[in-house]
């Protein structure tokens, strides 16, 4: 069976695992969808001037949401299960199979990628019927393009962070105290036009809000200098996924955690 | 209902009967009745065999019904005939399962596998091996965490086709010894084989040999039973058919089940299927039946005879003693870091050799002093309880009787007991205190 073929293989049932953990369906489709209608609603009226340009509400939020899937999805959700699967020896029993961690890793970053074009398509048409957001032409395959590449790289991202948690139930509180911090700073909570320069310096080093302007780019041109493609925040994601990428193929371990003697 | 093929025509249901009953032991029971074989296995289940003509062939459908009952498939339609059958008649087998379902096992008419079932028959017990014939070679090995050495220079082999007991206290290098063998972790210096392979370099083709059942139940919660071990089929090349898989472990009424439903027995057994649906060669075994009831423990132990009976190599630690006696041809106790003792159940450390103790309770009103002259000292304990440890116990067991029986004692509860494997076990790996 070649490498392709199983990675669909495994994503079927990784899909399948996916939508039946209503954790993983809260936060990765109805969280996103319950803060584009309540910001959506709440600054409907407003627009928010960054780098010179003024964003409509709306326009602001509905990449953002589309982030907070991202990061849901591919991240904390991600890192969650990987170490839940670890620390039961699931991980490790699939690794004394044939199959290569390849597949295991491209089941798990497909999946995650579905399940986060499902809640763009989704975000896109509810902000469309709310709130009158439209995505022109280009805007679809940049869209396309960025939540492929965010997922993919904050999926890199959960692999190298799993080595360093050692149970589920210290994983839980670390990631979601973390999560919330990222996704604050990043600008996908409040709108960052309000955060002093520095904070928006920092968080653009991070990985969620270039995707986030890249995400923006995708959905107004116009915030991006009328470029749908926003080669150089994505960038910036996929050096986090290659540089994450690489902390996980040296620390990344299959077995459970004090496993041995 | 599944079906079992045999190239040659007139078979006599009689003869059949009789290669099936010495095929599978005094733990079944064969019989003849108006033409088909009737199998039983204790209370647990039975199975109908009607034999048919076709073509220069002889048919053997085999139709079941109650727990068991995989097991008895299992064991007519794999090793019972199609091994025994046609190996003692030189020729070759297919086996096949039927739509025609009757049975909790049936197959939903899928065609089982015809022609890995013809090469194990041809192959039979033996065919997963290393080029020395071994499946598992084991020279020198030691493991090393800093400067705490949990394995200091371990050498044993095991054959192909052998059920092996590994046996150690927590701490004894088991589990290190065995994920070693997994390919799981690299080893500080030693050399070790498996199946013809450094573990430390086994690659996907190798990996497609082994099963591992691992110490803890490791259920893919979200998915059913059966979806879990198509996915597992699906990582190899020839896996086995997950609906013989689900039969074999028992688990075909739950197939549609979630993972996160079953009993911790049915776990445990899913993850048995799990180890054997790439139909490996040599299946590591860690504490399989750990959680079990008396029952599933039993059961559990029939799959494993079971896999020796299909020509595995089976590597199993456990810290059940019964377990080990029970299932093992052989068993090896580490201490320490150590081998300590190696041999059969019945000989390992001494065994066959040591002192047998006879217990009894003296009469009323009798001492240790009324005791007839014995070559061997006695215990007089609490309640008038006698425990003599006698090397050769005929001679005062000979002594004893003729001693209650002139006098006319009644002395009903005499008991010789020999070293238990447990004695055995416990005197080579207890620590000084």
């Amino acid at each position: 069976m070649s490498t392709a073929s199983l990675i669909v293989h495994q994503s079927r049932y990784d899909l399948r695992t996916f939508l039946r953990d209503p954790r993983a369906r809260a936060m990765t489709l109805l969280v996103p969808l319950v803060l584009l209608v309540f910001f959506g609603a709440v600054f409907k009226n407003q627009s928010f001037t960054i780098s010179g340009t003024k964003i409509p509400g709306a326009y602001y939020y509905l990449p953002r949401t589309m982030v907070l899937a991202v990061s849901s999805a591919a991240l904390s959700n991600m890192i969650i299960t990987l170490v839940a699967e670890r620390e039961s020896g699931a991980l490790k029993r699939r690794r004394a199979t044939p199959v290569p961690p390849i597949a295991l890793i491209g089941g798990d970053i497909t999946t995650s990628t579905v399940s986060v074009i499902t809640t763009a398509i989704v975000l896109t048409v509810v902000g469309w019927l709310a709130f009158g957001t439209h995505v022109h032409g280009a805007g679809f395959a940049a869209l396309l393009l960025a939540l492929v590449v965010g997922a993919a790289a904050l999926c890199s991202l959960a692999y190298a962070i799993t080595p360093f948690l050692t149970s589920v139930d210290s994983a839980g509180p670390m990631i979601m105290i973390t999560t919330i911090v990222l996704n604050l700073i990043s600008g996908l909570y409040a709108p960052d036009s309000i955060y002093p320069a520095w904070l928006r310096d920092i968080a653009l080093v991070l990985p969620l809000r270039p995707l986030a302007l890249a995400l923006q780019a995708a959905v107004l041109p116009s915030a991006n200098d009328d470029h749908t493609f926003a080669w150089g925040y994505l960038g910036i994601v996929v050096a986090w996924g290659v540089v994450a990428g690489v902390v996980a193929v040296r620390k990344f371990t299959w077995a459970p955690s004090g496993t041995g003697g | 209902m599944q079906s079992v093929r045999v190239r040659k025509s007139d078979i006599s249901p009689a003869d059949a009967a009789d290669v099936i009953q010495r095929g599978l032991g005094e733990r079944y029971t064969v019989r003849v009745d108006d033409g088909a074989i009737l199998v039983r296995k204790g209370g647990t289940g039975r199975a109908k065999v009607r034999l048919r003509q076709e073509a220069g062939s002889t048919v053997f459908e085999v139709r079941g019904q109650g727990a068991g009952f995989s097991l008895i498939l299992m064991a007519v339609n794999e090793f019972g005939i199609a091994r025994r059958v046609a190996a003692a008649i030189g020729t070759s087998a297919d086996t096949a399962s039927s739509p025609a379902a009757s049975s909790p096992a049936a197959d939903g008419g899928t065609e089982i596998d015809r022609t890995r079932a013809s090469s194990t028959i041809a192959a039979g017990p033996g065919r997963a091996a290393g080029p020395d014939g071994d499946a598992i070679s084991v020279r020198g090995l030691r493991m090393s965490y800093g400067s705490y050495e949990a394995v200091r220079g371990i050498d044993f082999t095991v054959a192909s086709g052998e059920i092996l007991a590994f046996l150690g206290p927590n701490g004894a290098g088991k589990t290190t010894t065995t994920e070693i063998l997994e390919g799981f972790r690299r080893r500080t210096a030693g050399e070790v084989s498996v199946l013809g392979t450094d573990p430390g370099r086994g690659g996907p083709d190798w990996r497609g040999r082994i099963g591992v059942v691992l110490q803890t139940n490791a259920p893919e919660r979200l998915l059913s039973v059966r979806e879990c071990l198509s996915m597992y089929a699906g990582y190899y090349r020839e896996p086995l058919p997950v609906e013989r898989v689900l039969g074999l472990i028992g688990l075909t009424e739950k197939a549609d089940t979630r993972c996160d439903a079953l009993s911790g027995g049915q776990q445990r057994r899913l993850d048995v299927g799990l180890a054997l649906i790439g139909d490996p060669e040599l299946i590591f075994l860690d504490e399989p039946t750990t959680g079990f009831d008396p029952s599933a423990r039993h059961m559990a132990w029939d799959v494993i005879r079971g896999l020796r009976d299909f020509g595995k190599t089976v590597f199993l630690t456990t810290h059940f003693m019964d377990e080990a006696e029970n299932l093992a041809d052989r068993i090896i106790i580490l201490a320490a870091g150590r081998i300590v003792a190696e041999g059969t159940p019945e000989t390992i450390g001494g065994r066959q050799t040591g002192a047998s103790v006879i217990t009894f309770t003296l009469p009323q009103g009798m001492t240790g002093q009324d005791l007839p002259p014995l070559p061997v000292p006695v215990a007089v304990g609490h309640n008038r309880r006698v425990e003599i440890t006698a090397p050769e116990p005929m001679p005062v067991l000979h002594a004893l009787s003729s001693w209650a029986v002139r006098l006319g004692l009644p002395v009903s509860d005499i008991a010789v007991s020999r070293p238990t494997l447990e004695d055995i076990y416990l005197s080579l790996t207890e620590e000084p205190t």
